[in-house]
C-alpha cells in the first residue's frame, strides 16, 4: 500500500517562500511515490486561484506555477478551506483544476488516515 | 564507486538537470527512470546543491542502488542503477 502525506498551506502570495516551499515537499514526496493532498487554509488558499501562482517565484526553487503543474500531473489532491475562499471572495470556479471545496470533518479525517502531516 | 569507475560505466540515460532549482533534478530522475529497464545505468547532471544529498535518498526509498558522485567544476554527476 501506498504511503500518504498531507500538506496543510496556510501562507499566501504574500510570503512567497512559505507559500513554495510545501510545493517543493509535495512534489519531492511525489517523486519517491507517496500519494500527497494538499490542503489550502487561510491565505494559502489564495495559491490555487487562477492566475496567483503564476506570480509566485522564490529564489532557490522551481516556480511555483511549475511545482503546481508537475503536482497535478503527479495526480495529488488540492482541497481547499471553504469558509476561508469564501471570505476572500473566491468561488470553485476561480479555482484552478482539480480543486475541491471542502469543511474541517475532510481536514481531519485525510490528515488521520496520512503516514504523515507536513504543516506551514 | 570511484571517479574512474563511474566514469567507464555504461550510462544507459543521461538526466540534465542543470540550471533547474529544488526540487526539479529529483522529478527530472523520477520522470526518466520510468524510460529505462532494471538494471541500466542512469546518470543525473545537476548544479543544485541539493541533489547530493536527494538522489541518494531519494535511490534508498525507490530501492535503486546509488553509484555515487562525480564533482565538476560548476554542476555534480550522480550515478545510480535502476532497481
Amino acid at each position: 500500500m501506498r504511503e500518504k502525506l498531507i500538506v496543510i498551506v496556510t501562507e499566501g502570495p504574500d510570503n512567497q517562500e512559505k507559500a513554495t516551499i510545501p510545493f517543493v515537499m509535495a512534489t519531492a514526496a511525489q517523486s519517491m511515490d507517496v500519494d500527497v493532498t494538499i490542503i489550502l487554509q487561510a491565505e494559502g488558499v489564495l495559491l490555487v486561484k487562477k492566475g496567483v501562482s503564476e506570480n509566485v517565484n522564490a529564489s532557490g526553487f522551481m516556480p511555483l506555477k511549475q511545482l503546481l503543474d508537475t503536482f497535478i500531473e503527479l495526480n495529488g489532491k488540492l482541497l481547499v478551506c471553504t469558509p476561508c475562499a469564501k471570505s476572500r471572495g473566491i468561488s470553485e470556479n476561480d479555482l484552478v483544476e482539480g480543486s475541491k471545496l471542502i469543511a474541517a470533518g475532510t481536514v481531519i479525517s485525510e490528515s488521520l488516515s496520512a503516514n504523515a502531516v507536513l504543516s506551514y | 564507486m570511484n571517479a574512474e569507475e563511474l566514469k567507464n560505466l555504461k550510462v544507459s540515460q543521461t538526466v540534465d538537470a542543470r540550471g533547474t532549482a529544488c526540487p526539479g533534478p529529483l522529478l527530472a530522475a523520477k520522470k526518466a527512470i520510468g524510460e529505462i529497464e532494471s538494471g541500466e545505468i542512469m546518470e543525473v547532471l545537476s548544479s543544485d546543491e541539493g541533489t547530493k544529498h536527494d538522489i541518494p535518498k531519494w535511490c534508498e526509498k525507490m530501492e535503486h542502488e546509488f553509484l555515487g558522485i562525480i564533482e565538476e567544476d560548476s554542476f555534480t554527476r550522480l550515478f545510480l542503477k535502476k532497481a
